[in-house]
């Protein structure tokens, strides 16, 4: 780990986590006395972990400094230790072993190797919950192993509820209040909710608002706009992977050439190696053309410093969205995605049927894509839902033509002429556009590919 | 006392002749010696670094009272072996993680090292490590620790570890309840 990584890595203070190990104990001054029966409180942590060799001196009970010691000054905050003494006089246990120090246990506890252990070590004596639940430990010493170095409760490897509009909409205040990390292992839903808090003015730049855009394994995908200056074309957005327990993130851009309009983020953690990616997806739909139907994906590793993909073109010919369709699907609002491994799938409710999108983003030599049609007889909510969503689109659609203009309503007569004959290849109105063959056929264009070269530019 | 000053002035003038040699002398609690090399010492430990850049390093056994001669014995011999082993390729790997210091498997030798270490001795070695300021050493004692505490009740790693019991019994009640899910197996 270079230490410009380590600058990148902010502490953030966006959601403050309320976790029940930590509840009284933050604020605990425990008197203590070492061996040699000098008072110490716990005083300023911060000064003595800068050197590790200070601060244990401290604890081992025969103080003695000595010429070469680096920090003499920090013995006298140092943490002390808990009466250990006492009882290795009273020879209760059967062997000998000399009593670690609780500095040492702690550095123990937090290599633990499951979050387990930590807890049944903190649950041993004051002074150790005490340590356990101070941010600054669980920040800068925990390396859980079993939890790819994350400290991540059970509690916490669930999914963020509340809404996830994806990029360019950041939460509102309500709907701030309700993003929640649930277990979905868990029995009960109700017991096992985490709530993320949102102070109202974030540490670093007050003028931070939030998107997030996906959650997974205890980690949090935040899209971060920074609003301090007002000019939009000078707007800057990042993205951020935050762990809520730790207060780790990673702020990395996003990309160049920015995102295409209406992505969507799917946020996918490697096994133990501490190592994500980020996928951008846009699947675009066309009731027409087949070939034009197609999944447009970047990714994002964080190997080797952090890298963009370049972006890669999916097809996806049996996507049918249906005639009545947008010509994009926005697969984050439609659906949460499912991770198994490194395969991402979307149910895709369209028009004219249900999909599964399948999408194995760590396949060789490049990701690959497949559709799978679900049967009509898969349960897809209420027709009139569906009715009601369509009159949507053909709404928004209406709006949209309007402010086209009047060369685009002669198109719009076309295609809704379309619509009412589906299966009927589309009349050439416009015949200036296609020669004539000697022989009497239409040449040049076929006819699939009709709507293609003639509304392309109009829906594009 | 007069011998030992005129041997200390004697040290004195060696020192200055042999200011690059390239082991340093340590004498653990008990008055033995062990060598090893400036080096490694200064790599593996911010102690020692420290001391050597300092000048502080006494050429006729540097003293660290809080360490035994078989805790030091082991210390050494890591430093020795960790000298002649190659550097993992997990080691210069550069990729983003969100650890601070991430955490490195010990590696086949580092385990069979600490694997054939007696409880006590083990105990001794964490210590000394800790107090030597060997991070490296520190992760894989600790992790060793770790491995054996795994499973282990909150009144076992009590007697393990000599802590004693400042909890009511209602607050254990409480933490019992709140943590249930770190509690399954008792």
């Amino acid at each position: 780990m270079g230490p410009g990584l380590r600058q990148t890595q902010v502490s953030w203070a966006w959601a403050s986590l309320i976790l029940v190990l930590g509840q009284n104990a933050h604020h605990q001054q425990t008197e203590v006395v070492d061996m040699d029966g000098d008072d110490y409180t716990n005083g300023d942590e911060a000064d003595c972990r800068r050197h590790p060799g200070a601060l244990q001196r401290t604890s081992l009970g025969t103080r003695t400094s000595s010429p070469w010691d680096p920090q003499p000054e920090s013995l006298g905050d140092g943490d002390a230790v808990s009466s250990r003494g006492a009882q290795a006089s009273r020879g209760r246990r059967k062997r000998q072993t000399p009593a670690l120090p609780l500095d040492v246990l702690a550095e123990i506890a937090a290599r633990s190797v499951d979050p387990t252990t930590l807890v049944r070590c903190a649950a041993t004596c004051r002074d150790m919950r005490r340590r356990a639940a101070d941010e600054s430990f669980r920040r800068r010493r925990l390396r859980l192993r079993h939890t790819g170095g994350r400290f991540v409760l059970p509690l916490l490897r669930g999914h963020l509820t509340g809404p996830t509009h994806g990029l360019g909409i950041s939460l509102s205040d309500g709907e701030r209040d309700k993003q929640y990390l649930i277990d979905t292992t868990a029995a009960a839903m109700a017991t096992k909710l985490t709530r993320l808090v949102f102070p109202p003015t974030p540490q670093g730049s007050p003028h931070e608002t939030f998107e997030p855009l996906d959650s997974r394994g205890g980690l949090i995908l935040l899209a971060v706009r920074d609003n301090s200056n007002h000019h939009y074309y000078q707007e800057r957005r990042h993205l951020r992977v935050c762990d809520p327990v730790t207060r780790h993130s990673h702020t990395f851009p996003l990309g160049q050439p920015p995102p295409l309009n209406g992505s969507s983020f799917v946020f996918l953690v490697g096994g133990d190696q501490c190592q994500f990616q980020v996928l951008e997806a846009k699947l675009t739909l066309s009731p027409y053309d087949r070939s034009a139907r197609c999944l447009r994906i970047r990714i994002f590793t964080s190997e080797h410093g952090g890298v963009w993909g370049p972006r890669t073109r999916i097809p996806t010919p049996s996507l049918d969205g249906g005639l009545y369709s947008d010509y994009e699907l926005p697969l984050a609002k439609h659906s949460k995605p499912l991770v198994v491994g490194d395969v991402v799938h979307w149910l895709c409710l369209t028009q004219n049927g249900s999909y599964v999108l399948m999408l194995h983003v760590g396949a060789t030599p490049s990701p690959r894509a497949r559709v799978t049609t679900l049967p009509a007889s898969f349960p897809r909510g209420s027709s009139a839902r569906r009715r009601r969503a369509s009159a949507h689109v053909a709404a928004k659609r209406t709006r949209v033509d309007r402010r086209v203009g009047a060369r685009r309503d002669r198109q719009h007569d076309v295609e809704r002429e379309r619509r009412r004959l589906p299966l009927m290849p589309p009349p050439p109105q416009r015949a200036c556009r296609l020669r004539r063959r000697p022989g009497g056929g239409v040449a040049g264009v076929r006819h699939g590919n009709w709507i293609n070269h003639e509304l392309s530019h109009y829906f594009r | 006392m007069e011998v030992d000053k005129g041997k200390g002035e004697a040290e004195e003038t060696r020192k200055v002749a042999e200011a690059d040699r390239d082991t340093v002398t340590l004498k653990s609690s008990d008055g033995k010696l062990f060598e090893v090399s400036k080096e490694a010492a200064a790599r593996l430990s911010t102690v020692l670094a420290g001391m050597i850049a300092g000048g502080s390093i006494d050429d006729n056994g540097t003293d660290l009272k809080q360490i035994g001669s078989e805790a030091l014995e082991n210390v050494v011999d890591y430093c020795n072996k960790h000298a002649n082993s190659i550097p993992s390729a997990a080691l210069i790997s550069s990729s983003i993680s969100f650890n601070t210091a991430p955490f490195k498997e010990p590696e086949e030798w580092e385990r069979k090292f600490v694997d054939r270490l007696s409880h006590d001795a083990l105990f001794d070695l964490v210590e000394a490590a800790n107090f030597l300021g060997m991070e490296r050493l520190l992760d894989v004692t600790c992790h060793k620790i770790s491995e054996m505490m795994k499973g282990k009740s909150p009144d076992q790693i009590r007697e393990v570890f000599n802590i004693k019991n400042d909890y009511t019994k209602e607050e254990l009640e409480e933490i019992r309840q709140e943590l249930a899910w770190a509690f399954y197996d008792d």
